[in-house]
């Protein structure tokens, strides 16, 4: 007997490729931000507009995403961002302390990026718990 | 909370997959609801009972940790 072939749902294929176009524009445009600080004149111009386009679409890239969301992703998602935000809170003050204490100062964009590094690690951390929590 | 939803989708013959579909939902939500991982919404729950023709309760069941609160009122009354 041969298995039934799996319907690809075709809202499971939006939400992964919501997910990739946020994480392309994201890396794209913290790429073109930290390109910035290298380039003058014209190119510097432009490599800024280019990076506040890419952010502003990885924005909303990420806000449809979690509008299409179910509500148990909701939950997960939900503990991910809890994870970010307590995450770069605890981050900025670190920032705020090694600054004063005469260590460089971090880039805005370097903060904007770590910010979706901690939502990524929260929404492995959250999968991973769930899963491992009721094997 | 219990959950008839595996029989239900067996008699249909429907995976978990089909299912989500039916209810707008992913196939992980549809998964945990069956494994007891995850309740479901009050509007997700009416949603799937509507999906087998059910009323909520034939589908769901409710297991409750506490004394229900007529029988704690009932000895407190005594």
């Amino acid at each position: 007997m041969t298995p039934r072939p799996v319907p690809i749902d075709p809202l499971v294929l939006k939400k992964q490729n919501f997910l990739r176009i946020f994480y392309g524009a994201a890396t794209g445009s913290a790429v073109a931000f930290a390109l910035v600080q290298y380039s003058h004149n014209f190119k510097r111009e432009a490599l800024l507009a280019l990076a506040l386009l890419g952010s502003m679409f990885a924005i909303w890239t990420l806000l449809r995403f979690l509008r299409v969301i179910d509500e148990f992703e909701r939950q997960y998602t939900h503990e991910a961002l809890r994870f970010a935000f307590v995450g770069m809170l605890s981050l900025l003050v670190l920032e705020v302390c090694l600054e004063s204490l005469g260590f460089p100062r971090v880039p805005g964009y370097a903060n904007a990026a770590f910010a979706v590094i901690f939502w990524s690690l929260g929404l492995a951390i959250s999968s991973w718990q769930r899963h491992w929590r009721h094997e | 909370m219990k959950t008839r939803l595996r029989v239900l989708r067996a008699e249909r013959e429907w995976t978990q997959a089909e299912l989500a579909m039916h209810a707008e939902v992913s196939r992980a939500c549809i998964n945990a609801i069956e494994t007891g991982r995850y309740d479901p919404s009050l509007s997700l729950a009416f949603k799937i009972a509507r999906i087998f023709g059910k009323n909520v309760e034939e589908v769901f069941l409710y297991q409750s940790v506490e004394p229900a609160i007529s029988e704690s009122s009932q000895t407190s009354s005594e």
